[in-house]
């Protein structure tokens, strides 16, 4: 026995440290990186007072196609579009093109480089398969610079790399193009009612504090053609699209917590839009508003109290774990307006690095007293979040 | 019976605990210098390599350029065109954090890295790069892009420069003093991050434009291919002839490769030591195993087998190498650490920046020494265990069979000693060998020529008997006979100790050549009187440019009599990175090269008209390229053939450089940059007095460095002595090992001649008598082992020189052998020698006859 240990030992001795070293070559390796936190669009809107930059604290002049182009010295702007289109076969989808504009200070200074950048874009693109109950969102960001991103004006242009819209010399045709891997679209958009202001005159309060408010403006009915490419399979569709227009320097009140957004077209030719301002004590905000639009394209601003959006059902997100309402019943009593508002599909979740839902939805109702339909866009946002506070924001 | 076995094994190690103490010193120092150099070279790697793949991140390919750089529109495009790609633009410099006094900050002059990025292309491939759960981080992101001049920076930076979120800090980029701002100090989360982060100053692409005054350009843009070859062949066909895709990893692969000489050479100088080690662990045992001769007699006959004799060995052996060389690796941590400043000096002097600070316990690397120690150990011990149990028993009783039977092999281990020098040089003259073979050709030579060690230690013996007589009397006639007398041990010991010793005459007589190769090339090729150049924080090649302005006012200024420019300039030539230089030519300039195929006449007027280059020899070396052979380029037209003209004498860089004169370099390239100016004195005019003329000409926020032709030179010399200082130090510890091995190899021969002395005594002979007796024989192995060194040195020192350098690094050398270095050699071999003999003599003039004769 005595023998063998002394024999042994030096091996033992050198497997032994052969073992350590094997240690040590495995604690080197690391581990994956965590993934980023989402973030909402209340957040972006959040933030410091805006101080600096211009505000829309008061009427303006519109004049288009101008104001369909950036508007600088503000902070936000943002192009907004939505549509409800068919294939030839009667496949129903809805898709969401939108471009974010941030300015990233009020005072920009002349920079020696061309990459420099005052502003940063943000472009969301969403396509809702609906009869496949499919839904595909994808972003970009980008600074405004080195012909990244950007607004021009001749020809009329936003864009984020390939990401795209451009509107004609008269402002009233609008081409659309977007494509993600084997998801695309290319749609012309061509309103037929001229831009409708909304809130006073284009001024749109969002609370009560000095320059708590944007000025907005949207093309409420565009005859849409095109195509869209779905998972590599491309449809001709035909449908109606829907612009949001908005540029401001505010922010959400702070009892403000996100909002529910309507874009409403109904089949005889009239448009509703309404938003509801969702407060974190749960009551009704006073700066709820919407507007209707006659088929003519006589515009009639409605306030807070002249309509009334009730929720009937909840949805949870299976990815987000989010509650979100899923179904509303939306009365304007002057107009004898009556709508039930349905998503056209449950998931229609943005997991961005903004969480927000924004989908198609369908309408059934009565107005008069006689039955009529519709389809629109829906945007919820401000879901499962705190209250986006500057603090929260630099406890990041 | 076993147990007797074990017993009389441990009482043989515990009677001479001086040679094993001296056995362990040796494996230990020799694991100690194996581990040492590679820690040190792996970990000054390491850290490089680690922040290069921790920013490359997800990237796989890159598309860069020539000095011009990118352009930025390219970007653009290929984000349209390719949308769904992850890929980022990059602007990347070095810049150094000084302060108003435009002296560098930080511990050891931190050389950053100042990385311009877009934040948002960076999420898809370096998500950790903005990442951090630092307050304010969030805001600093956006900062970071409307705020001109602000970065961000790890808080292991800001602790190591002293400032926090908020702070302005002043840094020298290119020819610049520029500032910047600290908005936000990141909190590295999880490893890669942190090493991301090291020495990084993160800006947003248009301010690193700005800072480093590449405005409408990128470095290069990092794109992230996977393994679709066919999408990168699709990118590379679309893109402008002045760019080009190549892969990321490239660039890590080239510096790996471009170090990988550099650390052979130092891991090959590092085994010699080992080889030292394993030469007193062969004495040693050899040793062990003559003393107990009588014992393993006695034991066999009876009836202990062979086998288990030779296992008790073994594992005595095993012991020694084990202990060995846990010290050995303990000490050879504490040795990286000293050597990695060294090591890492040299790399950040010659190949890249990097600032190491910590040692790195590679894992591999300890594992090998480990292996390497007790494997040389044990294998050192191999041969004497066979002897001792190969014999018959009987025979093994009598003490002085051992000798006759060595004597009869002197002649065949000559023979295979000459078997092996052959070999060597077989390995050395064909050209198919390469690097690796000729390390192993240096240890077939020195082994080889080890192997002449008893004949020549016969040869000498014989010669200085007759010699010594005269001067000691019967007894230097005696010391010398004793010589050959034990042959099988003074041989070994002479072999250990010329080894030891030639590895020093080796290394010296090579850095000697190379030292006066290299002042004699700076002589030359400095033919300006005074130097202006924008300071470069990336080694091994300048370029950093000096602004249009200064270079007019510079060269047109008062005691200027004529100038030359000089722009270095990074391109590919068959995808392989390449060091260009574009020099504009006049007669001094002209006269600085020296061309090993060409005649300067032939060179020079084509050089300026023709679509021509001249290549330094390292350069021509590795690319296997000379005079009349064609070389391609990329270009900023895309790739173009050259005209190779001559080979020149270069020793600026081991990469060596292809050379284009500046009216050519305009043809084909965009970039008008300078990045250096040789000014010519006018006759009469102090250089000095010039350079501060000079200097006080230009304003505070050029960074220029303006220095005398003299003052070059000085500076020349002093990295070139802090690139041998590593070899330096491995010198100091093979010539600490040889010393060892003396004391190790002469304490052993004394001790067991403990009967012959005490016979000695007991015939009359004085203690006096005996100490200068056993003083006369070390001090005639000391002089043998020195006699010995002395060609094998010399081979040594001409297989560095003539080999080693030319297939490492391309560089012809003079050889310079002084007489000097040698004699210090000689000297040091004989007063070891006497040293290490002292201590045996006296113990032995001491010794009490009766009880020496009583033997063990």
């Amino acid at each position: 026995m005595g023998r063998a240990v002394t024999l042994m030992l030096p091996w033992i001795v050198a497997a032994l440290a052969a073992a350590t070293v094997a240690v040590w070559l495995k604690s080197g390796t690391s581990k994956d990186d965590s993934t980023r936190a989402a973030l909402d669009v209340a957040t972006m809107l959040a933030g410091e007072s805006g101080e600096g930059y211009l505000r829309a604290d008061g009427p303006r002049e519109f004049e288009f196609p101008r104001d369909h182009g950036p508007h600088d010295g503000f902070r936000t702007e943002w192009w907004y579009f939505t549509g409800n289109v068919d294939t030839a076969s009667g496949q129903a989808m809805g898709y969401q093109l939108t471009f974010f504009r941030t300015a990233l200070t009020p005072r920009p200074t002349a920079r020696p480089s061309t990459l420099a950048a005052d502003h940063i874009w943000m472009a969301h693109f969403a396509l809702s398969d609906i009869s496949a109950r499919r839904f595909h969102a994808f972003e970009h960001h980008s600074r405004e610079a080195g012909d990244l991103a950007g607004a021009g004006r001749e020809p009329l242009r936003v864009w984020l790399n390939d990401w795209s819209a451009e509107f004609d010399a008269s402002g009233t045709t609008i081409l659309l193009k977007a494509r993600e891997g084997n998801f695309a679209l290319d749609l012309t958009l061509r309103g037929s009612k001229a831009p409708v202001l909304n809130g006073a005159e284009g001024l749109s309060r969002k609370n009560a504090v000095v320059g708590g408010a944007s000025y907005y403006y949207s093309m409420t009915r565009l005859a849409t053609s095109g195509s869209i490419e779905l998972d590599g399979r491309v449809h001709a569709v035909e449908g109606q699209s829907w612009m949001d227009r908005e540029w401001m320097s505010g922010t959400l009140g702070s009892e403000q917590i996100g909002w529910d957004w309507f874009a409403l077209q109904l089949d005889d030719g009239s448009e509703v839009m309404c938003s509801r301002m969702r407060r974190s004590d749960g009551t009704r905000d006073a700066f709820d508003s919407g507007s209707i639009i006659d088929a003519q394209g006589k515009q009639r601003t409605l306030t807070s109290a002249e309509f009334d959006l009730g929720v009937l059902v909840n949805w949870t997100s299976p990815r987000s774990k989010l509650e979100y309402p899923a179904g509303w019943t939306l009365r304007v009593p002057a107009m004898r307006l009556e709508l039930e508002i349905l998503p056209a599909q449950a998931d229609q979740e943005l997991g961005l690095s903004f969480r927000y839902w924004e989908g198609a939805v369908k309408l059934l109702g009565t107005r008069d007293g006689k039955p009529i339909a519709g389809r629109g866009y829906a945007e919820l946002v401000g879901y499962g979040s705190r209250p986006p506070s500057s603090a929260a924001l630099r406890a990041r | 019976m076993s147990v007797l076995v074990t017993l009389a094994s441990l009482r043989a190690l515990a009677r001479h605990r001086w040679q094993i103490a001296l056995s362990v010193l040796g494996i230990a120092l020799g694991v100690a210098v194996v581990v040492g150099i590679d820690l040190a070279g792996a970990s000054s790697l390491r850290g490089f390599r680690l922040s290069t793949e921790a920013l490359t991140g997800k990237a796989t390919h890159e598309i860069s350029a020539g000095s011009a750089g990118v352009p930025e529109e390219l970007f653009a495009q290929l984000a349209r065109a390719h949308p769904a790609l992850a890929m980022a633009p990059v602007v990347e410099s070095l810049a150094l954090a000084v302060d108003e006094g435009g002296v560098a900050l930080g511990p050891g002059r931190t050389t950053f890295t100042l990385l311009g990025v877009d934040l948002f292309s960076e999420a898809r491939l370096r998500p950790w790069l903005g990442e951090g759960g630092s307050a304010g981080i969030w805001d600093a992101n956006l900062t970071l892009l409307s705020e001109p001049g602000s970065c961000l920076i790890s808080a292991e930076t800001a602790r190591s420069l002293a400032v926090e979120r908020g702070a302005t800090l002043r840094l020298r980029v290119g020819s610049h003093f520029e500032h910047v701002r600290v908005v936000g100090v990141i909190v590295p989360e999880g490893p890669r991050a942190t090493l991301a982060l090291k020495d990084l100053l993160l800006v947003d692409v248009a301010t690193a434009q700005e800072l480093t005054g590449l405005i409408g350009r990128l470095t290069r843009i990092d794109l992230a291919l996977a393994d679709d070859a066919e999408l990168a062949q699709r990118i590379s066909a679309s893109l402008p002839a002045s760019v080009s895709l190549r892969s990321s990893a490239l660039r890590l692969a080239g510096i790996e490769e471009l170090t990988g000489a550099f650390r052979l050479n130092l891991r090959a100088l590092s085994l010699v030591a080992l080889l030292v080690g394993m030469f007193l662990v062969y004495n040693t045992m050899t040793f062990s195993v003559v003393r107990r001769r009588s014992l393993i007699a006695t034991l066999r006959t009876l009836g202990v087998t062979r086998a288990r004799i030779f296992r008790v060995i073994a594992a005595e052996a095993l012991w020694l190498g084990v202990i060995g060389t846990a010290l050995g690796v303990w000490l050879g941590t504490v040795i990286a650490r000293v050597l990695l400043g060294l090591v890492s000096q040299t790399m950040n002097d010659l190949y890249f920046a990097s600032s190491v600070r910590e040692v790195h316990l590679d894992g591999e690397i300890l594992l090998r020494s480990v292996a390497l120690g007790i494997g040389a150990t044990v294998i050192g011990a191999l041969a004497p265990a066979f002897e001792a149990t190969g014999e018959r028993p009987r025979l093994g009783l009598a003490v002085s069979t051992l000798e006759s039977a060595r004597k009869s092999w002197i002649a065949r281990l000559a023979l295979l000693g000459s078997l092996a020098i052959c070999a060597a040089l077989a390995l050395f003259a064909l050209p198919a060998f390469g690097l690796e073979a000729s390390f192993v050709g240096l240890l077939l030579l020195v082994l080889g020529i080890g192997c002449w060690a008893p004949w020549f230690t016969v040869r000498c013996a014989r010669i200085f008997a007759p010699i010594a007589g005269r001067i000691l009397g019967m007894f230097g006639r005696h010391a010398a006979r004793g010589i050959e007398a034990q042959l099988s041990r003074t041989s070994v010991a002479i072999a250990a100790m010329a080894v030891a010793l030639s590895a020093t005459i080796g290394m010296g007589v090579m850095i000697d050549s190379f030292r006066s190769t290299f002042v004699k090339w700076l002589e030359l090729s400095l033919e300006g009187d005074v130097y202006v150049a924008a300071p470069t924080l990336e080694p091994g090649h300048n370029r950093s440019t000096i602004d249009p302005k200064w270079v007019e006012q510079l060269t047109s200024a008062p005691g200027v009599a004529g100038f030359s420019t000089y722009r270095g300039f990074a391109t590919h030539s068959a995808g392989r990175p390449v060091q260009g230089a574009a020099v504009s030519v006049n007669a001094e300039r002209e006269s600085a090269f020296e061309f090993s195929d060409a005649r300067a006449e032939e060179v020079w007027p084509e050089f300026v008209a023709g679509d021509t280059v001249i290549v330094s020899e390292s350069f021509g070396y590795r690319a296997q390229l000379g005079r009349g052979e064609r070389i391609s380029l990329e270009t900023d037209r895309g790739v173009r053939e050259f005209l190779i003209l001559g080979t020149y004498a270069d020793f600026a860089s081991e990469q060596g450089y292809v050379l284009l004169s500046r009216d050519t370099y305009g043809r084909w390239f965009d970039d008008r940059g300078v990045t250096s100016l040789a000014l010519q004195a006018e006759p009469g005019v102090d250089p000095d007095a010039l350079v501060a003329q000079l200097r006080a000409s230009l304003p505070a926020e050029q960074a220029l460095l303006v220095r005398s032709n003299r003052s070059i030179r000085e500076s020349s010399l002093e990295v070139f002595e802090r690139t041998f200082a590593v070899t330096g130090v491995l010198q100091i510890f093979a010539t600490l090992t040889a010393a060892i091995g003396v004391l190790s190899a002469l304490l052993a021969l004394e001790l067991e001649r403990a009967r012959e002395i005490g016979m000695l005594r007991a015939l009359g002979v004085t203690p006096r008598e005996v100490g200068r007796l056993v003083l006369a024989q070390t001090g005639m192995l000391g002089l043998v082992a020195g006699l010995l060194a002395l060609p094998l040195g010399i081979a040594q020192a001409l297989v560095l020189v003539l080999v080693l350098n030319k297939r490492s690094f391309g560089w012809s050398l003079d050889l310079q052998v002084d007489a000097w270095p040698l004699l210090t050699t000689l000297g040091l071999s004989v007063a070891a020698a006497l040293l290490a003999g002292a201590l045996p003599a006296w113990r032995m003039s001491r010794a009490r006859p009766a009880l020496a004769l009583r033997g063990d």
